[in-house]
């Protein structure tokens, strides 16, 4: 949880030094409260206003959540109106937190991973608010290459899956297709294109891979 | 971007992840099995995706050549500690670190 507050301050630094107003790191921490997405979100924000990129990247950056979602199914059937928030809140965090774990005796279960859930929200928005507060401080010492954290985090995410896949086809369809997406497209142009062409690859490669 | 528009892409990506975080409580029923479609995809989009966000951070520096020797450099170099230590905050610190000392370095 430590390493997680710290990706959130990371986050809050790196979108203030990106030049964003104070309210755009915390209302997408609070609100998007997903790193990866936030992340891109914050970059694009400098860029042309395109909000089909917005909206598509987001998705795709967020599918994994569908598999989730899919192992709570059952879980949090019957929470009642805490559900909307427990479901709001299934993070790549909240999931590791509390897919492994059994609340204590007697205490229902919901109500468990509710405030499991509030407590890991509110490590991410802390981190980001205190990053924001932290660059905004320090604003006259020279920061310049701290935006490489968010290339640092996603290279990290990278080699961590690469290590622990049998096979690379996944990794390696993700890079080859972006690559060969904005050698042709250019910088403006490719994340669509990328997109959908590595859904075409995996659709076609299904009989090989699946 | 105007205000406006940078309040709209955030509320865009905003319902961009909740709807895949919101999908599955609406179209899946615990008692029926997922489409194996959906499980195919879940096996191989996640690290496809991490490697499209690999590239994306590599755009600026690909079409200008501005920066991207030590982008490489320093990329590589969270990726090999990644695979060593595996700790994630130790990868991005030391990949941060050495990036911000090569800018200097390279007088950028």
């Amino acid at each position: 949880m430590t390493a997680y507050w710290l990706i959130g301050l990371g986050y809050g630094i790196y979108a203030t030094e990106l030049g964003l107003s104070w309210w755009a790191p915390l209302i997408t921490a609070a609100c998007v409260y997903s790193g990866s997405a936030e992340f891109i979100l914050a970059s694009m924000l400098l860029g042309a206003f395109r909000p089909v990129d917005a909206v598509l990247m987001a998705v795709l950056v967020g599918a994994r959540h569908l598999f989730y979602g899919i192992s709570m199914l059952d879980r949090f059937k019957g929470a009642g109106w805490r559900k909307f928030f427990m479901i709001f809140m299934l993070s790549d965090e909240t999931f590791a937190v509390t897919f492994a774990s059994r609340p204590p005796k007697g205490v229902d279960p919901h109500r468990f991973q509710m405030v499991a859930s509030v407590m890991v929200w509110s490590y991410w928005l802390t981190g980001a608010t205190m990053g924001v507060a932290l660059a905004r401080l320090l604003k006259d010492v020279d920061m310049r290459g701290i935006e490489f954290i968010m290339a640092a985090m996603f290279s990290a995410i990278f080699a961590e899956n690469w290590r622990l896949e049998e096979r690379h086809a996944g990794s390696l369809i993700g890079v080859g297709v972006s690559l060969v997406a904005l050698l042709a497209l250019g910088p403006q142009n490719f994340m669509l294109p990328a997109m959908g062409g590595i859904l075409v690859v995996l659709a076609v490669l299904r009989g090989r891979l699946a | 971007m105007t205000t406006t528009q940078q309040v709209l892409m955030i509320g865009l990506t905003v319902v961009g992840v909740m709807f895949t975080r919101f999908l599955p409580f609406l179209v899946f029923r615990p008692d029926r099995p997922t489409p194996p479609f959906i499980i195919y995809l879940g096996k191989w989009l996640g690290p496809a995706v991490f490697g499209l966000l690999v590239v994306y951070c590599l755009k600026d520096a690909v079409s200008t050549g501005t920066n991207l020797v030590p982008m490489l450099v320093c990329m590589a170099a969270t990726m090999a500690l990644q695979a060593w230590r595996h700790q994630m905050m130790l990868s991005m610190a030391v990949g941060t670190g050495l990036y911000m000392i090569l800018l200097r370095m390279l007088g950028g």
